[in-house]
């Protein structure tokens, strides 16, 4: 019995995940209110049904209460999220939470399943950051004087950059964390959304080209300092993200060009000169031939992905663990693994329709700064689900970064957390929604 | 902000979502099922709970490995033909060799419908595993099996147009039946039981290398019909005597002579008269010291000359003796070349791969690997070795009323001459199909031959 529910859950959780997608695209299009609220009533009730299915299966194999109490307060999180936020912010942005919680709520699931520890952590993490998140909108809506600091955020980012430099904890090879003796973060991840209003701000004052080259040495040096700490990842969102906020601010595409140019230019360099960008590019042309060594954890997530197939091999019947710090860098594989290709692909979709809704906030901003905030955050958070996902199928080399909202990690979490709440703030206080009016 | 431009950005965005999801599915779709199958891939374990393991059939139909429930409802391997297969098609638990191993995924993976996936799972059945359909021959296998009772060493036959291999048996074998209950005995025991000789086994070759040694000489240009050489029975290298074997005297013989009835003297004639370094280029080029394209487990073979070495040691090389070793597997890879035209086929050891209604999943498709020789090279070597069948060492295969054997023979003396190594490498012509046979009889008294009447024994079924 409890087999045949496990089996019709694996192909449940397909069916909702795919609804899901289904309706938050129908989501995005011009619908009265009456109708938007049963789309969001929709995505809200498919979660829960997929968190508790899932729950079910993961409580059948290991029969430990612990996971059951561990599912129960999370339940209870997304219900006072998603209660508190419609309370205290009658404007809110549906689409924007809904999101976020259908995400946490696999990353919950996948965690969990994981190691219950870690899930455990995570939980707290997300729990803080969402308490924050709730304050943040309003304090918004008191203060006008962000974007006056625009060089401090510039600043104080970098320095926490060559800070971790300098006196960094080494993680799998990459100098990324400071610890803090109670705690250890990660300074990159926070470091972003600084970084993105430092752009905002500066170009919010003026689009001159000697503004442009200014801002250009400043997120320089933000990425020369992640490249020779050997966060790759973060190093090439954070130049992405400059990249596109500068096109997207003066709409010329030659700045888009001269970026894309001046970052092939830059992989090369930085492919003759760290040995370590070496490995990751031997490791993805072909991990097979030393499999025993950098190939290893590429491999090992292909044989996830494809011993899962299009269906997955099932909750606990795969074992995402073969993979090296999978509830990291991983998340992907390990969905695919258990939960199917098809699970995986719907996924994917999710974050395009996430991205669609930050975009569509950045339109509706009239404020320059804010729309320009929302555009680069947006950028990051896009960017870095391209370079997990990524790098977990081959298509690009892995750079062990992040799946928002999913992989294991309380700098992550929280930071993820925060992008959404500075979104949701601005959406929340700037944007004026023209709603056709329902019968 | 120039709300064109962040459109833009978002269709390149959306553009990067749509090539994961491309890439992924093109991946899931095409790539993906070659590459699972790999011992680094540990999830396939973790198939084996949900999933029966398929059957392994010989090229007739004959089960070589099933999946058997026991009274107590585990799930054990049972090899209907106990020993005969224990190389080929392997054994689950140990000696993981096999086909067992090397098809260890697709026997675990269920390429049926999902529809009837669902149906299993709602029924709370395991899935059924695809199942291998295998170019082994149980009669052939069988005879060879027999003919070989009395020998340790290996057997390999095989197609020369398709390289499939209809059978690759090893002496001495162990029931992987009992495996499990043994295996201390089997992997202990000192005539190892356990090592694929077919493929693993390193002998020195003796005479069968002198098929390079004329290659070499041929392809050096150098005179074929004038060529002579009066045999005395030994030649005097360095101090050292050399004979022929038997202290055979053979007289005057030409080129195809010295060839066919495998005079020593007369390759250390030839072999003098090579360019070394052009020598180990060819040796190179017929698969010495390289990989060879199998995905059973193999061993490299060995040859070295350096211009350097003492005229003893190069004498020895010219006739197959000296530090030269080969395995039976690339011997009958080379027959198989000649066989063919020159050109060498992949040897294939699965014809396909069916799910459990029988409907074909793989197939696969005879593959050229490269080409060792050229048409008129090969033609001439065949015309060699057919002499060595007529008139030569191997005139006992003379015999067949349908088959024209043609082949090499070799006897390699090893353990400071007090034993040999028999060798049989050819291949019998039938109705212009081309079967390649190698044999190779290990450790037997220098005096006798039983690797051509085991080769006899074998064809007769072909016959
Ligand atoms: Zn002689």
């Amino acid at each position: 019995m409890a087999n045949i529910f496990m089996a019709v859950t694996k192909y449940l959780n397909i069916l909702l995940i795919g609804i899901y997608v289904i309706v938050s695209f129908k989501a995005l299009k011009k619908a009265t209110k009456h109708q938007k609220r049963k789309y969001y009533i929709a995505q809200n009730t498919i979660m829960y049904i997929f968190f508790i299915l899932s729950f079910i299966v993961i409580y059948l194999n290991t029969y430990a209460d612990k996971v059951i109490i561990l599912g129960g307060l999370q339940i209870i999180y997304f219900i006072i999220t998603v209660g508190l936020y419609k309370l205290l912010y009658p404007k809110v942005n549906r689409m924007l939470l809904n999101n976020m919680c259908f995400l946490v709520s696999i990353g919950f699931v996948m965690l969990t399943r994981i190691s219950y520890t870690r899930a455990v952590k995570q939980f707290i993490f997300c729990v803080a950051a969402t308490a924050v998140s709730l304050v943040l909108p309003w304090l918004f809506g008191r203060t006008k004087t962000l974007r006056k600091f625009y060089y401090l955020y510039g600043i104080l980012g970098l320095l926490m950059l060559i800070l971790v430099f300098a006196i960094g904890e080494s993680t799998y090879g990459a100098l990324i964390s400071l610890d803090l003796g109670f705690i250890s973060i990660q300074p990159s991840e926070f470091v972003k959304i600084s970084f993105v209003l430092f752009i905002s701000g500066i170009l919010h004052k003026n689009k001159s080209f000697g503004t442009i080259v200014i801002s250009a040495v400043l997120a320089g040096a933000h990425v020369l300092t992640l490249v020779i700490s050997t966060d790759l990842g973060s190093a090439l969102i954070y130049f992405i993200a400059y990249i596109f906020i500068i096109y997207a601010a003066t709409g010329q595409a030659r700045y888009l060009f001269a970026g894309l140019l001046a970052a092939t230019a830059a992989s090369v360099a930085a492919y003759t000169l760290f040995s370590h960008v070496q490995v990751r590019v031997a490791a993805w042309l072909d991990p097979w031939s030393i499999i025993d060594g950098r190939g290893y954890q590429i491999t090992q997530s292909l044989f996830g992905i494809g011993t899962g197939g299009w269906f997955g091999m099932g909750l606990y019947k795969g074992n995402p663990n073969y993979i090296p710090v999978v509830e990291q860098d991983f998340m992907f594989s390990a969905i695919a693994e258990e939960m199917g290709g098809f699970f995986a692909v719907f996924l994917v979709l999710i974050y395009l329709n996430l991205f669609i809704v930050f975009i569509r906030v950045a339109f509706k901003c009239k404020d320059e700064f804010y729309k320009t905030t929302v555009f680069g955050l947006g950028v990051v958070i896009g960017f870095q689900v391209f370079l997990t996902i990524g790098g977990a199928i081959k298509l690009i080399p892995s750079t062990g970064v992040t799946l928002p909202l999913i992989s294991y990690g309380g700098s992550s979490i929280v930071a993820t957390i925060l992008i959404f709440s500075i979104i949701q703030g601005i959406y929340i206080n700037e944007v004026r929604e023209e709603v056709p009016n329902g019968k | 902000m120039e709300n064109k431009s962040i459109m833009r950005s978002t269709y390149i965005f959306a553009g990067l979502f749509l090539i994961i999801i491309l890439y992924f599915s093109y991946y899931l779709i095409a790539k993906s099922d070659s590459q699972m199958n790999n011992s680094y891939n540990k999830l396939t374990d973790k198939l084996s709970e949900t999933t029966v393991r398929g059957i392994i059939y010989s090229r007739d139909g004959k089960v070589l490995a099933e999946s058997k429930t026991d009274d107590e409802g585990n799930e054990y391997r049972y090899y209907p033909y106990g020993n005969l297969f224990c190389h080929g098609v392997g054994s689950l638990d140990y000696g993981k060799y096999g086909l067992e191993a090397l098809y260890n995924y697709q026997l675990l993976s269920s390429d049926v419908s999902w529809i009837s996936k669902v149906l299993d799972d709602l029924k709370g059945e395991k899935y059924k595993g695809n199942n291998v359909i295998s170019t082994f021959d149980l009669e052939l296998q069988k005879q060879a099996y027999d003919a070989m009772a009395q020998y340790k060493g290996a057997v390999i036959i095989m197609e020369a147009d398709t390289g499939k291999v209809l059978t690759m048996m090893s002496n001495p074998s162990y029931n992987p039946n009992e495996a499990k209950d043994n295996w201390d005995t089997i992997s202990n025991d000192e005539n190892s039981p356990i090592l694929n000789r077919a493929t693993m086994g390193l002998y020195t070759p003796g005479s069968i290398f002198k098929l390079f040694t004329l290659e070499e000489y041929l392809e050096e240009g150098n005179d074929t019909e004038g060529y002579s050489f009066t045999c005395t029975g030994s030649v005097n290298i360095d101090g050292q005597s050399i004979n022929c074997a038997d202290r055979q005297r053979h007289g005057t013989l030409n080129l195809m002579g010295s060839f066919a009835h495998s005079c020593n003297g007369s390759f250390i004639n030839i072999g003098s008269s090579l360019d070394i370094e052009s020598f180990n280029k060819l040796c190179d080029r017929m698969l010495f010291n390289s990989k060879l394209p199998i995905d059973f487990p193999y061993k490299e073979s060995s040859f070295s000359l350096s211009s350097d070495d003492n005229e003893f040691l190069k004498a020895q090389a010219y006739f197959g003796q000296g530090e030269t070793l080969v395995t039976p597997i690339h011997m009958a890879l080379i027959s198989s070349a000649v066989a063919n035209g020159g050109v060498l086929m992949k040897p294939m050891f699965v014809e396909r791969i069916e799910n459990t209604y029988g409907s074909t999943v793989t197939k696969y498709e005879p593959e050229e690997y490269t080409r060792l020789f050229s048409k008129e090279q090969a033609d001439v070597l065949k015309e060699y070795m057919r002499s060595v069948v007529e008139t030569g060492t191997a005139v006992r295969l003379n015999q067949f009323k349908n088959l024209t054997v043609y082949g090499k023979t070799g006897t390699a003396q090893i353990d400071n001459g007090n034993a040999a190594n028999s060798w049989f490498i050819g291949f019998a012509e039938k109705d212009e199909k081309n079967y390649v046979i190698t044999v190779v009889c290990e450790g037997v008294a220098k005096n006798i031959s039983p690797a051509i009447t085991v080769a006899g024994d074998i064809l007769k079924v072909l016959d």
